[in-house]
């Protein structure tokens, strides 16, 4: 049985496996697509304005969106702690403790390595592998992000792959349990 | 004095909402220039990569969706994107739930700290369950006209 400083390391090597600044990342990719328009621009320069036009105007179509996300998110930040989510965990029981899972997997935020540790301990305080399931796969909603799922998908799409995700959450975990992971 | 943690709270939850839109803020960018770029360069209406195959088209999205992380929002953009280039949305749905429940890039972290076979086995769950949610999906949708 892992002590508990041998486990705090051992989530610490994890995390430092995985975690990585995402701004970088998006940042050379931006870099790569500007030097890509620059190649563009020195070749075809009617065509440099056209895509430069058209990538513009999708931008300010999502900014609108991208504010209201902020909110949305910004909201569910305030209220919802990891404090909370875990209090929820321990404290319920049978049935409701599915309905939990999936109710912290769908306001639970951050990158999903975050949430390893964490689960990682409530797994060694005998929590089973099926709720962890259920918790990452109900992750897959994010209500902050509803309004520019509907802007892109419509209302019908966002309400009915929101519903499936929840039924398949609850699946995988029964699934998981069943074949005894 | 009840006032200051609260504001420090409330503090705390707008930065972190700044954090991760600015932070995801670059890839839109470079995701709708690129985007952009492809879909005035493509003579035909469709991306070639994606051939309106039942199975092929949402097995290679979600396999992208596995493949790459980041922040959500990224992962609607591109779908939206997709869409606007006639790509099914069978393939858009399994791209973007593979997206946020596969985590290949962060495997090694999972299967280090939750079990190599729980890790390996979930993973491998989502991304089945990827492609059933969009057929679902659809489906439901279609039904409800």
């Amino acid at each position: 049985m892992k002590s508990k400083n041998n486990l705090k390391n051992t989530n610490q090597e994890g995390i430092k496996n995985t975690k990585k600044n995402p701004f970088i990342g998006g940042f050379i990719f931006l870099t790569i697509v500007c030097i890509i328009y620059c190649i563009v621009y020195f070749n075809n320069k009617p065509f440099f304005y056209e895509i430069l036009n058209k990538s513009k105007g999708v931008f300010i179509q999502i900014v609108p969106i991208l504010i209201f996300v902020f909110v949305i998110m910004a909201t569910i930040n305030y209220f919802i702690t990891t404090k909370k989510l875990v209090k929820i965990f321990e404290k319920s029981r049978g049935v409701h403790k599915w309905i939990y899972s999936i109710v912290a997997g769908i306001i639970s935020t951050g990158p999903m390595y975050l949430w390893y540790p964490l689960l990682s301990e409530l797994k060694e305080h005998g929590m089973r592998n099926g709720y962890i399931a259920t918790f990452l796969y109900a992750r897959s909603i994010k209500p902050a992000l509803f309004p520019i799922m509907i802007f892109y998908f419509g209302i019908s799409y966002t309400i009915v792959i929101s519903a499936s995700l929840i039924v398949f959450s609850y699946l995988q975990g029964k699934l998981i349990d069943l074949l005894k992971v | 004095m009840k006032e200051q943690p609260k504001t420090q709270k409330l503090k705390k939850a707008i930065f972190s909402s700044m954090k991760s839109i600015i932070g995801a803020t670059p890839m839109i960018l470079g995701i709708i220039m690129l985007i952009s770029l492809i879909s005035l360069s493509l003579s035909n209406d469709k991306i070639s990569l994606f051939l309106n195959h039942n199975w092929y088209d949402p097995i290679l999205s979600a396999t992208f969706g596995s493949l790459m992380a980041g922040n959500p929002v990224t992962s609607y953009v591109i779908g939206g994107e997709l869409l606007k280039l006639n790509v099914t949305m069978v393939a858009i749905i399994s791209f973007l739930v593979a997206w946020v429940s596969v985590g290949f890039i962060q495997l090694p972290a999972e299967m280090n700290l939750l079990g190599k076979k729980f890790a390996l086995l979930r993973n491998l769950i989502s991304f089945v369950f990827s492609i059933c949610v969009a057929f679902v999906s659809v489906f439901v949708v279609n039904l409800l006209g």
